[in-house]
């Protein structure tokens, strides 16, 4: 890989990686610091800037376009030059992508303390931003799909459809959600009102999971599993079935967010049914997934990175599963609101999209730099146990916290009257929203691990590695 | 180029795409979007005077929609527990809507007809000193910072062409009646303005 790496343009792709792995750590610190506020409201210090309801839109876009989209892009450009055996496009418009995505984030770390929101969730940069948004995105399709044109095989590889659809479905949709009047530099108003504006925020939000946070963690995966398991795609139809299926289902199950809501009924069901569908295409793209891993079990015995990429396909698994489970009405009728559904988010979001991620890190920095292996299997093994037992204790920890107080809010005596205060649920879950704090903190000493090893790996001169170990 | 498929060629996995992703657009989105007049006729919302504006936008900019929802559900214990549920009518004016995901803190479709407004100061300069468990962070600067207004007349013009019935009258008077007001008040008005509207149509 070392002697092709100077065929493509790999130095922007190094930068994308390194603003990936900045953001992690940091967009998840952040969570940490919002999941101890939640215990201890001291932390917020009786301060405007750091109190939980501006801090939390950091958390959520630090995450979602520091760490995940830093990460799409780079690969993504990576994936599509080596695929199609081709350089990028055009070089200085990919330099004009990376610093104005990273323009973007250091405008959202600065006006999101300060209390700049639109309030729509995922999508709660004001307009000037947006649209600063829109324009690095326009650049960025060109970029992609100008390199995927300038191919030198005839097949498009299939991780590139899932970048394509990542890149068209989220711009259509960003754009759509985002229409607003300005009313002045930083201040807009959406022009949707009430149950409409609702519709068009979830079928975004629900989307953003769906096209950034899946397809686009997809398409990644459908490239960097088959290499590390060295052993091709298990099922090319199934990877036909998977992509149409997602992008055939996806768009329609935000309305689930609804249910019960003062939307349309029909509106409300068709984001139920959609959400059943997408079950099969989820779990049918998973089993193509796992069974490429499981093909070659020698390494999968041994190698942590295969582990890595395995938990994400089960965690994949489990957060599908649970998906179309709380669209259905009386599931729902139970979860919505709760602490149960910030735990299915991050039982998917730590568990599927950051390992994934933190697998891609761990095969693709020391590659990407030219090393052979990684500083220390050891810290690898480290982190790889407490990423999982991160992750665990934060969805029990909220399943518990959610399914008690969803059942407290709901509770009645036989007269009919209420069972339980509103604060009586808040007191029962408040030990639970402690364990959270504590599983997100191992979740984030785990990224601290890997990125101490990886500056270690890159770092250090290759006869140094055969030493460390 | 029609003898190849989306695998092959770039121009065919892009539009294919585009069209199976859309579809949702054509029967999700607009239907609902050309409903207006409909929901209108079964509205009682009023639109918020000048100063409950500023109080909304304070609620926005705060992330208080991060905690709280204001949509209740047409469920019996939740109806019990924050009043009349919410109808598609409610929300009219609402730009951009507030319902919330997440209810850290209880819902306040019908906070307005709850607590005094006393309450609500204390409340937001120390929740602690109402409710002693509450996880709520304090928001003493609210009562400290003063809004010039400038911007009011400017909003209220916006809120206007989106289609709120303000009058020219009621929009040139708007800067005099919220300049100088603390953002921790004209929040307060917000909050108390909340679900008053409705408060007719109770039925249960």
């Amino acid at each position: 890989m070392s002697q092709g790496i100077e065929l493509y343009d790999v130095k922007v792709v190094r930068y994308f990686i390194v603003a990936a792995v900045a953001w992690s750590v940091a967009g998840m610190f952040i969570g940490v610091v919002l999941a101890a506020q939640l215990y201890w409201p001291a932390l917020n210090f009786d301060s405007e800037y750091i109190q939980f309801g501006r801090l939390r839109p950091l958390h959520t876009s630090g995450v979602i376009y520091g760490f995940v989209v830093n990460m799409l892009m780079g690969t993504s450009l990576y994936i599509a030059q080596r695929t199609g055996q081709t350089k990028l496009f055009n070089q200085s418009l990919s330099w004009m992508v990376f610093w104005g995505w990273q323009l973007v984030l250091l405008l959202a770390l600065i006006t999101l303390p300060m209390g700049y929101t639109s309030s729509k969730e995922y999508a709660e940069l004001e307009w000037p931003i947006d649209l600063l948004i829109v324009l690095v995105w326009v650049l960025y399709a060109v970029l992609f799909f100008g390199t995927i044109a300038k191919r030198k095989v005839n097949h498009i590889f299939v991780a590139n459809w899932f970048f394509g659809a990542f890149i068209i479905v989220i711009g259509l949709i960003f754009v759509l959600n985002n229409l607003a009047m300005p009313a002045s530099a930083m201040k807009s108003y959406s022009i949707y009102a009430g149950a409409q504006d609702a519709i068009i925020q979830w079928w975004w939000g629900h989307n953003a999971v769906g096209f950034l946070l899946t397809a686009g963690i997809i398409g990644m995966n459908y490239y960097f599993i088959p290499k590390i398991s060295e052993r091709p795609i298990y099922s090319y139809r199934l990877s036909v079935i998977h992509f149409w299926g997602l992008v055939g289902f996806y768009t329609w199950a935000g309305t689930h967010h609804l249910l019960y809501s003062s939307v349309p009924v029909w509106v409300q069901n068709i984001g139920i049914v959609m959400s059943l569908i997408l079950w099969l295409p989820s779990w049918a793209g998973a089993f193509n997934s796992a069974m490429t891993l499981l093909q070659n079990k020698e390494k999968l015995k041994t190698d942590y990175i295969m582990w890595f990429f395995m938990s994400a396909i089960l965690y994949y698994c489990l957060a599908t599963f649970e998906g179309p489970l709380l669209a259905i009405r009386w599931f729902n009728m139970l979860a919505h609101n709760t602490e149960w559904i910030i735990g299915h988010v991050h039982s998917a979001a730590l568990g599927w999209v950051a390992m994934s991620g933190i697998a891609m890190f761990y095969y693709f920095i020391p590659r990407l730099w030219g090393k052979k292996e990684l500083w220390s299997n050891r810290l690898l093994k480290w982190h790889f146990w407490l990423a999982h037992l991160g992750v665990a204790l934060y969805a029990i920890a909220l399943w518990v916290a959610g399914i008690g107080e969803g059942y407290m809010w709901l509770a009645q005596q036989e007269n009919g009257s209420l069972a339980y205060s509103f604060v009586e649920a808040m007191d029962f879950k408040a030990p639970w929203l402690f364990v959270r704090f504590f599983g997100g903190a191992c979740f984030v000493l785990g990224l601290l691990v890997m990125v101490f090893n990886l500056y270690k790996t890159v770092s250090l001169q290759q006869e140094d590695i055969a030493d460390a170990k | 180029m029609l003898s190849k498929d989306f695998t092959q060629s770039l121009v065919i996995l892009i539009a294919a795409t585009i069209v199976v992703a859309s579809f949702s657009i054509l029967v999700l989105i607009v239907p609902n979007l050309v409903r207006t007049d409909e929901i209108r006729a079964t509205s009682l919302a009023k639109p918020l005077t000048a100063l409950e504006v500023a109080g909304r936008d304070i609620y926005i900019s705060e992330g208080c929609h991060v905690c709280h929802t204001q949509m209740v559900r047409n469920i019996e214990p939740e109806v019990k527990r924050d009043g009349r549920a919410n109808k598609e009518g409610d929300d009219i004016y609402e730009y951009p809507n507030l319902w919330g995901s997440k209810r850290t803190g209880p819902d306040l479709t019908n906070l307005g007809r709850k607590y005094s407004a006393q309450w609500q100061r204390l409340h937001l300069i120390n929740p602690r000193q109402v409710i002693p468990t509450s996880i709520m962070p304090a928001y003493p600067w609210l009562f400290e910072q003063v809004l010039s207004g400038d911007d009011i007349e400017n909003k209220m013009r916006v809120l206007q062409g989106l289609g709120v019935p303000y009058t020219d009258k009621e929009i040139e008077q708007s800067r005099l009646v919220v300049k100088g007001v603390t953002k921790g008040e004209a929040l307060v008005h917000y909050l108390q303005s909340l679900g008053n509207d409705t408060a007719s149509d109770q039925e249960r």
